[in-house]
């Protein structure tokens, strides 16, 4: 743990309260270290790192990703404070600049609804079915 | 009488007729259910074995066993190179989806000067993925000496993960980054058919990794400390991490080839990646600084 203090000291990057021994309760949320540890080391070597990324490597990552996405979310809180509640549009408009994610997450959205097509077709047939049967 | 004791004690005949009469109620209904149940499960099992699609389909909806593209059939691979031991599903929907079959790699050189060429035709650009392409091939370069062994597991491994994973099941579906564009496909299967083993596990690692819904939807929950958060913001904000690491990951090794340095990434190579980003003004700015680090 001593490394990895002075290591995000120094890149000036925060951390959370860290649970100890303790189980957290479901409700609450107390950040454990690797709390994307294993997606995470998955997914850098999908993006060109080693088969086995290093372990400080990934619990950087996982620093900066978390501290990426609550300022992110952050600030599509603050767009949507007029409005009242948080919606999807808030976080596209925050990526609007960035083309690449921003087309990226309009695909997933539209895959999404594709997806929930289908299954509401196969809903209505398997209803059929068993109404025939 | 009565067979279970009467919780009045017994002393008042009237109260324990009327309990022995609820008991026996219920027990009726219970069996009524036992036969309901089994007769629901009996059509349940049934229907998930549709008629219509002709495979099982789980709880919600995703595929076991072959993906839509290749429910015929899928035509025997001409090429089957020894290499290409894990059959994935979207590269066998690749394959089906180009009538010619593809050209067999005849060597793992020859792979590599044609994989960049291969991917020089891909010229619209837009499309995220080839992007991610082109950064990986002069790391896979590398990263085809280490050893495959280690690859196949952390490959296989995710297969766990997958049935859980809706974002993941347009891969399984074999659906292509622009599904509807032949020309896209086209190209992409051939890219495909050239990658070697290494390369296709590092391209499965890239498109079956991403974020634990149930992880990112808790992280959200805490952040925003709302209780609803929608089903599609998480995919966004799962998406949009998911892009961000590999920005810091390509970054990163655009770092260490500057410093011509090999290996895996270490802290400060990304600590000087993130560094890069931030000047780009790729992470957002915090408008009241963090106190109490």
């Amino acid at each position: 743990m001593q490394d990895k203090e002075s290591m995000n000291a120094s890149a000036g990057l925060s951390s959370k309260v860290r649970v100890g021994t303790s189980q957290p309760p479901e409700s609450s949320f107390k950040r454990k270290r690797g709390f994307f540890q294993k997606d995470l080391q998955h997914m850098m070597y999908g993006f060109g790192d080693d088969p086995n990324p290093l372990p400080e490597t990934v619990a950087l990552v996982e620093d900066v990703v978390l501290e990426y996405v609550t300022d992110m979310v952050h600030k599509a809180q603050d767009t949507a404070s007029k409005r009242g509640k948080l919606l999807t549009e808030d976080f596209l408009f925050l990526i609007r600049k960035d083309s690449p994610k921003l087309n990226r997450c309009t695909e997933l959205l539209s895959m999404n609804e594709e997806l929930k097509q289908a299954r509401k077709a196969f809903e209505v047939d398997e209803e059929k079915l068993s109404s025939i049967e | 009488m009565l067979r279970r004791r009467c919780p009045t004690g017994g002393e008042r005949i009237d109260l324990c007729r009327q309990w022995e009469k609820k008991m026996r109620a219920g027990r009726k209904r219970k069996r009524k259910r036992k036969r309901e149940n089994i007769a629901f499960l009996f059509f349940w099992s049934f229907s998930r074995f549709t008629a219509y699609t002709g495979k099982w389909r789980g709880k919600k909806g995703n595929v076991f066993i072959t993906p839509l593209c290749c429910r015929n059939s899928s035509s025997p691979n001409l090429e089957d190179p020894p290499m290409k031991k894990s059959k994935d599903p979207f590269e066998i929907a690749f394959e089906e989806r180009d009538e010619s079959p593809p050209e067999s790699p005849t060597g793992p050189d020859e792979n590599e000067a044609q994989t960049p060429g291969a991917l020089t035709q891909d010229v619209s650009g837009d499309d995220d993925i080839s992007n991610n392409l082109r950064p990986t091939d002069p790391s896979t370069s590398a990263a085809s000496s280490i050893p495959v062994g280690t690859a196949g597991p952390t490959g296989k491994s995710k297969e766990e993960d997958e049935e859980e994973e809706e974002e993941n099941m347009d891969v399984e579906l074999g659906k292509l980054p622009s599904s509807g564009d032949p020309d896209k496909t086209a190209i992409m299967q051939t890219i495909l058919s050239q990658f070697t083993e290494g390369q296709m596990s590092r391209y499965e690692s890239f498109r079956r990794s991403g974020f634990q819904k149930s992880n990112m939807k808790r992280l959200l929950t805490s952040i925003t400390g709302s209780a609803k958060i929608s089903m599609p913001m998480t995919i966004v904000v799962s998406g949009i991490a998911k892009m961000f690491v590999g920005e810091l990951v390509e970054t990163a090794r655009i770092v260490m080839a500057e410093r011509k340095e090999s290996g895996p990434i270490r802290p400060c190579h990304m600590r000087e990646a993130y560094r890069r980003l931030k000047l780009e003004g790729k992470i957002p700015k915090r408008s009241v600084p963090r106190l109490f680090r």
